[in-house]
């Protein structure tokens, strides 16, 4: 039986590994994101309430000033207003947007009208 | 006359410290980033604080300004972005409107898109506490 003698192998350079890990940092640096969205949904599917019930009208004004069915209401009472409507798909909160109001404003009612669990719309061209 | 033979090049001890380094960053940011494009880095969404899924903007509806719309990168005009949609088989619409627009821009945008029977609209926002 004849054993065939070591080959000392040489040791790998590591060179070409940093460089090909450098170039995928780099790459990965440079081509990723981190900025994460959420999202809210607006559709207006499955509109089923033909059963006659007036629908609240939650009105915008921007900068914070709202009013519901014509009562002034601070955003810090919103969720106690908005108490009422919950859970009841009869029950329809329309949010009228005027001119002074931002995105954002109709974003942050809508989203707590979702936490509350009121079906929430926003009306348009009523202005 | 005897030539000395050149010492074997010694990989110096502070190389493998680097590497790993590299190493780790490259892990990160393949975790923590994602690749995909971000078609509203343009904008800034509003701020939501409530949690829900997340949501890719790539290939979402850009609302910028008033007449200034954005689907893939390109300013296209409301028709253009119904029929876009409507031609891909419909479905799930996404919009990201920049946060301080008024919101009758918004809704100009989201009624017309109904009216051209696009029925699941979802908005797209950041994840915050709202000012």
């Amino acid at each position: 039986m004849r054993f065939e003698p070591r080959v000392k192998r040489r040791p790998v350079s590591l060179t070409s590994l940093i460089d090909v890990i450098f170039l995928l940092l780099l790459y990965f640096m440079l081509a990723s994101s981190f900025s994460r969205y959420h999202q809210l949904p607006v559709s207006s599917a499955a509109a089923g309430a033909g059963a006659g019930a007036r629908p609240a009208l939650l009105r915008l004004h921007g900068e914070g000033k709202m009013d519901l069915n014509g009562l002034p209401l601070e955003s810090a009472a919103l969720e106690a207003a908005l108490a009422p409507f919950a859970n009841d798909p009869l029950k329809i909160v329309a949010v009228w947007t005027g001119p002074g109001a931002a995105v954002q404003d109709s974003v942050a009612v809508l989203a707590a009208a979702r936490k509350a669990g009121v079906k929430a719309v926003l009306v348009s061209g009523l202005n | 006359m005897k030539f000395r033979t050149p010492p074997r090049r010694q990989m110096t001890d502070n190389t493998i410290p680097l590497i790993n380094i590299v190493f780790l960053m490259l892990i990160f940011f393949l975790f923590a980033g994602s690749v995909a494009r971000d078609d509203a880095r343009r904008i800034t969404p509003p701020e939501m604080i409530q949690d829900d899924e997340n949501i890719r903007s790539t290939g979402a509806l850009i609302i910028a300004g008033e007449q200034e719309l954005y689907l893939e990168d390109k300013p296209v005009t409301l028709e253009a972005a119904i029929a876009a949609h409507l031609a891909k088989g419909g479905g799930l619409m996404r919009v990201a409107a920049e946060a301080t627009l008024p919101s009758d821009q918004l809704e100009a945008v989201l009624s017309a898109l109904t009216a051209a029977g696009i029925k699941d609209i979802v908005l797209i926002t950041r994840k915050g506490q709202p000012a």
